[in-house]
């Protein structure tokens, strides 16, 4: 994180990250109430958030999940102080109901809610575009496409939210959310947060108590007033300089470039040399419609490009509207083919879609592929998931014979990792949670396969409590493996429920996972050492035959985390070594456990163990040939 | 005030944990402090895992997408050979390479799945690209320093030699002594002058500089 997101130094230009920047454009309006769960690439809204905010007066949590958070920051915006909410847009999917009910209620403080979507699945297993359900929510949408538009338009969205009584949309794709860019910093708020609950404005008794609402059916009035406030955002975005049309007047051509892809456009229209002959309208409010701005647009040129990522959802507004203000107007995007619907956007792909519609000569041809290895995703020396997954296909051979004795449903976190040979434990993975339900399903559908869910710590506060409590409800007798290392570390180590630290490291409870998994009625829970591998072996394949619901809680704690705190402490891991004499070649430690802090020395056909070795002592442990030991110093 | 200069490109690859994020933040930090518009792109999803990491960072006027088009830019800073190779089509015909030949095998070379390719076969498809191709093992380098984790400020004090950022050298220096820590400060400040001097001393002969 960058230092320079709290300065208090305005008109100063600092170097910030667009997530930071909405970080800072939080910090500028004033905002008392900060929640999100992580999930790339919005991490690092709360991950500054959390380094700097208790030093402005703000709450900044991690919340059990993406719902929770939205509902924290939505009481705190109707008790008269600013809150926001971030979330990757598999979140959005997430908050999708109480997204449909806050936007219906009002608010006194700002309300804005950060949806970073992942249109090229650098992160996701999904590259949804969420403003379709924002959309259904009523929820103005700003798209920013740079970090000083990132901070500023949050600042906006602030204002606007407290002003019309709606919540606000920020969203933001990978590329906005991850730029760099040059911030020229603004006022920090002196806000006074005056925390109330004005309940003549909210309470819902107290309102039909007064005959304010009529009773017993409020809710169809409420439609009514959303209804009149997306009319009152349009008027505001109509004044916005967000959006801005670039035209001398007497362009043929048109282009509407909505937020990030707003840089593709202006680079590919420089790159072909097109900028005397294009209009552009730079559109950074996608919802509700620009109608009066837009078909100014429409009216004055013959043509027009419409360029966003990765639906056409600006796209079908506008050729709605065309039908009205031009139908001859010729319309190019994603229905025409000249934009992918699929994936980002790039100063190429836009730059050769306006050559074939200008007819001349794309600028870029596809680039030879070049024949090198590739860097797989793997996990990290001594990571206890690998321990984990080497054990559990152990026991899977021992109780089922083979490997497809078991329907394995994997779930969203670092031992996704397990994917990947030599586990491929993934025959599915869906979203957060899945992997406790899922497998419910298998066994009612009566597979002779033994079904098993692996989650992690995270994951399962997270989404996987309600499916455990279905299971020994409805009586599936799925296996459940809840991979705990203590935080969630695929999205760079933040702290859970479970973690006993919040977001901003004060200390705090630390639920217990065991009281939980108990409190659902589970019958078989046993915790294991994955860093004791016969130990962990024999409880899996307990766990395996067991005939019932069962849970195995396999803790450890995150092996980068370990060897930070280590580091810290001046501490090194211990050595091991490989004794030539005594390793038979066997592959175990490298093939099968695919540890890469283990080499092959493919002339002599034997192992050795290379300066990566975290010291976790597994390898020793399974060596057939018991040539693997500590070394001692 | 801003400065007008159009367009400077640079792209620096490496793997997770080199040390090319914080050589870019550099980079462009200083070119804030400098006046100019900035804009810097990255992929590194599996940065923290030993993935490929790459960093674009553009300066100048014309600026705004955070990527480079391939063709397009001025300078590759390559941390590591094969990635230097991985990212080479981003380097424009007659631009300048510079790249530390001190290996970093991925998992699959060292369980021996995969071989790694000789060092030429991935450097000189990039020398017939390049104007200049500066080739040499910053790693090392840094380990003389003190630590082989300074190769990324070796490559950054090999860049700033090489005359070509848009910004006054001793403006990135500033930065450098700025942004790390006192107790690493010395360490780093001579890695990045045996980076300095290594360009410096080989652009007079015409040894390592594989002029063109």
């Amino acid at each position: 994180m960058s230092a320079d997101v709290a300065l208090d130094s305005p008109g100063k230009t600092v170097l910030l990250m667009g997530n930071e920047a909405i970080a800072r454009g939080a910090i500028e309006a004033g905002v008392k109430v900060a929640t999100a769960y992580p999930g790339t690439p919005s991490t690092e809204i709360i991950n500054t958030l959390a380094g700097v905010g208790p030093k402005f007066g703000m709450h900044v949590e991690w919340s059990v999940n993406e719902h929770v958070a939205l509902e924290v920051a939505s009481g705190a915006a109707q008790c008269n102080v600013r809150a926001l909410c971030a979330m990757k847009h598999n979140g959005l999917s997430v908050v999708c109901d109480m997204l449909t009910h806050i936007s219906l209620r009002d608010i006194s403080g700002g309300l804005v809610i950060v949806s970073a979507d992942d249109p090229q699945l650098h992160s996701s297993q999904t590259g949804h575009d969420t403003r379709w359900m924002t959309r259904t929510a009523c929820i103005p949408i700003i798209e920013p496409s740079n970090p000083q538009e990132a901070k500023d338009f949050t600042k906006f969205a602030f204002e606007l939210s407290e002003k019309i009584k709606l919540p606000m949309m920020i969203r933001t794709v990978t590329r906005s959310s991850q730029m760099h860019g040059d911030v020229i910093l603004g006022e920090i708020s002196k806000r006074e947060k005056m925390a109330k609950f004005d309940f003549d404005k909210f309470s819902i008794s107290r309102l039909l108590r007064q005959g304010k609402l009529p009773s017993p059916f409020w809710n169809p009035v409420l439609h009514k007033w959303l209804h009149e406030k997306e009319q009152k955002a349009k008027e505001e975005f109509e004044k916005f300089g967000g959006n801005e049309l670039k035209s001398k007047g007497n362009e043929k051509f048109g282009i509407i470039a909505v937020g990030v892809s707003y840089n593709y456009v202006v680079e590919a229209v420089e790159k072909l040399k097109l900028n005397d002959k294009v209009a552009i309208l730079k559109l950074a409010t996608s919802y509700p419609l620009l109608e009066r701005k837009i078909s100014r647009l429409l009216t004055a040129v013959e043509e027009l490009l419409v360029v966003e990522e990765p639906d056409p959802f600006v796209e079908i507004q506008v050729r709605a509207l065309a039908k009205d203000v031009n139908p001859d107007l010729k319309i190019y995007g994603k229905d025409s083919k000249h934009i992918p619907k699929e994936g980002e956007l790039s100063t190429e792909i836009v730059s050769n879609a306006l050559a074939e519609i200008f007819g001349v000569e794309k600028p870029y041809k596809p680039e030879p592929k070049i024949e090198l290895f590739p860097r797989m995703l793997t996990m990290c020396v001594g990571c206890p998931h690998r321990a984990t997954g080497y054990a559990l296909k152990q026991a899977i051979k021992k109780v089922a014979g083979n490997y497809e004795g078991v329907i394995v449903d994997n779930d969203i976190g670092c031992y996704i990792l397990l994917t990947m040979p030599p586990f491929s434990l993934n025959d599915m993975s869906f979203c957060m949670g899945t992997s406790v339900s899922v497998p419910q399903g298998r066994y009612h559908a009566g597979v002779e396969q033994i079904p098993i869910g692996l989650i992690g710590d995270s994951t399962f506060l997270h989404a996987g409590i309600p499916g455990l409590i279905n299971a020994v409800y409805n009586k599936a007798k799925t296996k459940l493996i809840i991979l705990d290392n203590q935080i969630t570390a695929m999205t760079g180590f933040q702290p859970h429920p479970g973690t006993g630290k919040t977001a901003t490291g004060e200390e705090t409870k630390s639920i217990d996972m065991v009281e939980i998994v108990k409190a659902c009625g589970v019958d078989f829970i046993k915790v294991i050492d994955p860093y004791d591998y016969k130990g962990s072996y024999n409880v899996l394949v307990e766990m395996l035959k067991f005939d019932g619901v069962a849970v195995v809680i396999s803790r450890r704690a995150c092996v980068t985390e370990t060897l930070r705190k280590m580091r810290r402490e001046g501490k090194k891991p211990a050595l091991y070594r490989i004794d030539p004499e005594k390793c038979v070649g066997c592959g175990t430690c490298t093939r099968q456990f695919g540890c890469p802090a283990i080499g092959w020395k493919e002339e002599e056909k034997k192992a050795e163990i290379t300066p990566l070795c975290s010291g976790c002592d597994v390898c020793a442990q399974i060596c057939p040939a018991e040539a693997i030991s500590k070394v001692e110093e | 005030m801003r400065k007008e200069i159009e367009k400077f490109n640079l792209v620096i690859a490496g793997v997770g944990g080199q040390g090319t994020i914080l050589a870019s933040r550099i980079v462009a930090t200083t070119a804030i402090r400098g006046g100019f518009r900035v804009r810097v792109g990255e992929t590194y999803g599996a940065a923290q895992r030993g993935g490929p990491v790459m960093s674009h960072i553009r300066i100048g006027s014309s600026v705004n997408s955070p990527f480079i088009c391939p063709d397009e830019a001025d300078v590759l800073l390559g941390f590591e050979p094969a990635e230097a190779r991985r990212t080479s089509k981003y380097l424009k015909k007659g631009g300048l390479a510079i790249i530390n030949i001190a290996k970093v095998y991925p998992v699959e070379v060292i369980t021996g799945a995969v071989e790694y390719p000789p060092l030429e076969d991935l450097t000189r498809p990039i020398e017939t690209i390049a104007r200049d191709a500066i080739v040499f093992d910053a790693t090392d380098l840094a380990k003389k320093a003190g630590n082989p984790v300074a190769m990324n400020v070796v490559m950054l004090g090999a860049l700033a030699a090489s005359d070509v950022l848009p910004f006054p050298e001793k403006h990135l220096r500033e930065e450098l002594k700025d942004r790390i820590p006192k107790k690493f400060l010395e360490l780093n400040v001579k890695a990045y002058e045996f980076g300095f001097n290594k360009v410096k001393e080989n652009s007079s002969g015409e040894t390592a500089w594989q002029k063109r």
